[in-house]
C-alpha cells in the first residue's frame, strides 16, 4: 500500500518533470503556424522549415563549430591544469585550484558583463573569437573538475612504475597517465561541448548580428516572433542531449570487462 | 617455530650466475651505498641518517615494524621521494640528483602496478621500448623474461585476467627485463596467500641466484626475511637497529628490540652484581664471560635453548612450576614460573626420549650459559 503510494508519488513527479518536454515534442509535429496541443495533424513541416531556413541553419552551424572548438580548448586547458594540480608540488596549490574553478561559482551575468567590457575595449565584440574565449572560460573549470576527479582515483604507483622503467615525465603522461584517465578526458570534452552549445548569457552580451548562436537565435525568436520552428529545434536539442548522455554512460569506466 | 624451519636457500642446487641476455658468468648487480640518508616530514624524522652498504649481487632485506621507514627509504633510493639529506650511491656514482627514469633501478610494488590497459607482453616490453631497443630484440627478451618467471604463453592476456601470483610474476619480469643494476621490492608477496608466498620466496631466491642482480627487499615478515636474505637490516624508528645475517640477528642480538622482534625470547631483567654472575630475584647464573661490566643488565635466551630437567640439576633459581603448556606439533612450549614470580618459556622438541612435564609439576630448567646473551640494561 505504502509502496503503491510511493510509486504514484514518484510517477507524478516524473510526469511533472517530463511533461513540458513531451508537450513541446508533440506540438512540434503539427504543421499550422499557430502552436496547438494536441496538433491537428502530424507532419515534419517545421523540421523541414528549420533545415531549409538560412536564419536558423547559420546559427546552428556557428554553435556546432563553436562548441567543438570549445570542447578542444577547454579539455586541453582543463586537463593540463588538473595534471599540474594533481602531480605538482608547489606553494599555493590549493589557492590556485580555487581560483581556476571560480568561474563555476561566479554568476554568469557578472562574467558576461566583464567580458563585454573587456572585448569592447579590444574591439572583439560580435567576433567569433570573443565567443570562443568566453565559452572556454566557462567550460575549462568543468573539464578541470572532471579530470581532477579522474586523476584522484588513479593509482600513483602506476606512474612511479613507469618512471622506474625508464619513461620520463612526458612519456609517462602519454603511455600511462592519459590512458588511465581517458574516460574522464572524454567526459570533459563532452561536457565542455554542452556548456558552449547551451550557453546564452555570454552569447547575448558579446555576440551580435554577425555572431548569433543557436540559443541566442532561439531567445530572439521567443521575444520577437512566435515561430513553431522553435519547437522542432527544442525537440532536436533534447534528443541531442539524451544522445550525449547515453554516449557518456557508454564511455563510463568499468563498462568493458 | 622459527628454529624448526628449513632455510630455503639450503635447498637449492648451486646454479651458475647469468644475466637475461648474456649466458656468461657476469654478475649483473651493482653495489648500493646509502650515506647519511635522511627524510623529515614536517620536522619529524622518518628516516634518520641511514648508512648502509649493499654488495653487488647481494640479497639484503630491510625488516622492521610498521612505520619504521622502510618504504620511505626505498622511495628515496628509487628517486620518488627527495631525501632531506644524504646520498644514494650506485656503483660508486651518486644518483641522488637523477630522475627516477635515469637510475636504472627496477621496482616491484606491493600492488604490482601493472599497466591495466596493456597486455602482459606490452607491460614487460615497456622498459625496453623506453630504451629504444630494436623490435626483434624486444620480442626475444620479453619471451626470455616470461620464461624466467614461468609465464610462457600468457603474453596476450591483460593483467586483470591473471591471478595474484601471476600478476606478481609479470611485475617481476617487467622489473628484471631491462637488467637493472638494482631491484627494489616493497613487500612484494604481501597480498599472496601463505602457500603461494612460500613458493614465490623460493622462486625469488632462484632468480636471484640465476641473475646475480642486487636486491633490496622490504618486508615486515621476519620469517620471510630470515628465509630469503643474505643479510638483514632490522629497522626501528628510522634507524638500523642491527645489520647482519639471519643467524647474527637471531643468535647474537645487540639490543632488546632486536631480540624481541626476531623470534621469541626470554628477557630477564637483572644486574651483574659480582664479576661473572648475573642475578635477578632468586635467579643466579654464572656467565662464561667473566669480564661482563657490573650494573643493570638483561639476560636474553631463546626458548629452544632451554630444556626441562630435574629441579636438582638446574642452576640456582631455575626451578619452578609449570603454569602453562602448548603442544604445537613438532615441539611443546612450557610456561614455567621460577623464583621471584618470573615466567620463562621453554620449548622442547617432541621426541620419544624427550623429557615431558605436566601442568603444575615442579621442574628444573637446564641452561648452558653460552646460549644466553647478556645485554646492557
Ligand atoms: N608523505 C608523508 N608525509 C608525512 N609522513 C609520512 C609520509 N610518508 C610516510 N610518512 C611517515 O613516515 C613513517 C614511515 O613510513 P614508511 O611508509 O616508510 O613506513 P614502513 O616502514 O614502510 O611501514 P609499513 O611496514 O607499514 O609499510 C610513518 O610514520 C609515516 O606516517
Ligand atoms: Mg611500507
Amino acid at each position: 500500500m505504502a509502496r503503491a503510494a510511493l510509486w504514484l508519488f514518484g510517477g507524478l513527479i516524473a510526469l511533472f518533470l517530463v511533461a513540458p518536454i513531451l508537450v513541446v515534442m508533440v506540438t512540434s509535429l503539427g504543421s499550422s503556424s499557430f502552436m496547438a496541443f494536441p496538433p491537428r495533424d502530424v507532419s515534419l513541416h517545421w523540421y523541414a522549415h528549420f533545415l531549409g531556413s538560412p536564419q536558423w541553419i547559420g546559427p546552428t552551424l556557428l554553435s556546432l563549430r563553436l562548441a567543438a572548438s570549445v570542447a578542444v580548448s577547454a579539455t586541453l586547458l582543463g586537463t593540463s591544469a588538473a595534471i599540474g594540480l594533481a602531480r605538482g608540488s608547489f606553494r599555493g596549490r590549493a589557492a590556485l585550484e580555487m581560483f581556476l574553478i571560480s568561474p563555476m561559482v561566479v554568476p554568469v551575468v557578472v562574467l558576461a558583463l566583464g567580458l563585454y567590457f573587456l572585448f569592447s575595449g579590444a574591439h572583439l565584440l560580435d567576433h567569433p573569437l570573443a565567443l570562443w574565449l568566453g565559452h572556454t572560460l566557462l567550460a575549462t573549470p568543468v573539464a578541470l573538475v572532471l579530470v581532477r576527479a579522474g586523476l584522484r582515483s588513479t593509482d600513483r604507483s602506476l606512474e612511479r612504475a613507469a618512471r622506474s622503467l625508464g619513461a620520463g615525465f612526458w612519456r609517462t603522461l602519454r603511455h600511462v597517465t592519459l590512458p588511465a584517465i581517458r574516460e574522464s578526458v572524454a567526459a570533459a570534452a563532452v561536457f565542455s561541448f554542452l556548456v558552449s552549445f547551451d550557453e546564452v548569457v555570454v552569447a547575448i552580451f558579446v555576440g551580435g548580428p554577425a555572431t548569433t548562436t543557436l540559443p541566442k537565435r532561439m531567445w530572439e525568436s521567443v521575444r520577437f516572433e512566435t515561430d513553431p520552428t522553435l519547437l522542432a529545434i527544442a525537440t532536436l536539442l533534447t534528443l541531442l542531449a539524451v544522445a550525449v548522455l547515453l554516449l557518456g554512460a557508454w564511455l563510463r569506466p568499468g563498462r568493458q570487462t | 617455530m622459527l628454529p624448526c624451519r628449513v632455510k630455503l636457500r639450503d635447498l637449492q642446487e648451486p646454479m651458475s650466475r647469468r644475466s637475461l641476455s648474456e649466458p656468461d658468468g657476469r654478475v649483473a648487480g651493482a653495489a648500493l651505498a646509502l650515506r647519511g640518508l635522511a627524510k623529515q616530514y614536517a620536522g619529524a624524522s622518518v628516516v634518520d641518517a641511514l648508512d648502509l652498504d649493499v654488495a653487488a649481487g647481494e640479497f639484503l632485506t630491510l625488516l622492521g615494524p610498521s612505520g619504521s621507514g622502510k618504504t620511505t627509504t626505498l622511495m628515496m633510493i628509487a628517486g620518488f621521494t627527495p631525501p632531506s639529506a644524504g646520498d644514494v650511491v650506485l656503483n660508486g656514482r651518486s644518483v641522488t640528483a637523477l630522475a627516477p627514469e635515469r637510475r636504472n633501478i627496477g621496482v616491484v610494488f606491493q600492488n604490482y602496478a601493472l599497466f591495466p590497459h596493456m597486455t602482459v607482453q606490452e607491460n614487460v616490453a615497456f622498459p625496453l621500448k623506453m630504451r629504444n631497443v630494436a623490435k626483434p630484440e624486444i620480442a626475444r627478451k620479453v619471451t626470455a623474461a616470461l620464461h624466467l618467471v614461468q609465464l610462457d604463453g600468457l603474453g596476450a592476456r591483460l593483467p586483470r585476467q591473471l591471478s595474484g601470483g601471476q600478476q606478481q610474476r609479470v611485475a617481476l619480469a617487467r622489473a628484471l627485463v631491462f637488467e637493472p643494476d638494482l631491484l627494489l621490492m616493497d613487500e612484494p608477496l604481501g597480498a599472496l596467500d601463505k602457500n603461494l608466498r612460500s613458493h614465490m620466496q623460493f622462486e625469488l631466491r632462484r632468480m636471484h641466484a640465476t641473475l646475480g642482480v642486487t636486491i633490496l627487499y622490504v618486508t615486515h615478515d621476519q620469517e620471510e626475511a630470515l628465509a630469503m636474505s643474505d643479510r638483514i637490516a632490522l629497522m626501528n624508528g628510522g634507524r638500523i637497529a642491527q645489520l647482519g645475517s639471519a643467524e647474527d640477528l637471531y643468535e647474537r642480538p645487540h639490543s632488546r628490540f632486536v631480540a624481541e622482534f626476531i623470534g621469541e625470547t626470554n628477557v630477564i631483567e637483572g644486574a651483574v652484581a659480582e664479576p661473572g654472575v648475573f642475578a635477578a630475584g632468586g635467579v643466579r647464573l654464572a656467565l662464561p664471560d667473566r669480564a661482563a661490566r657490573a650494573g643493570a643488565a638483561l639476560l636474553v635466551v631463546r626458548p629452544e635453548k632451554l630444556a626441562l630437567c630435574s629441579p636438582a640439576d638446574a642452576p640456582a633459581g631455575f626451578a619452578g612450576t609449570v603454569r602453562g603448556l602448548v603442544y604445537v606439533g613438532d615441539c611443546t612450549r612450557y610456561r614455567v614460573e621460577v623464583a621471584g614470580g618470573l615466567l620463562l618459556t621453554v620449548q622442547t622438541p617432541n621426541r620419544r626420549d624427550g623429557r615431558r612435564a605436566a601442568l603444575g609439576e615442579t621442574v628444573g630448567i637446564a641452561l648452558d650459559p653460552a646460549d644466553a646473551r647478556l645485554l646492557p640494561g
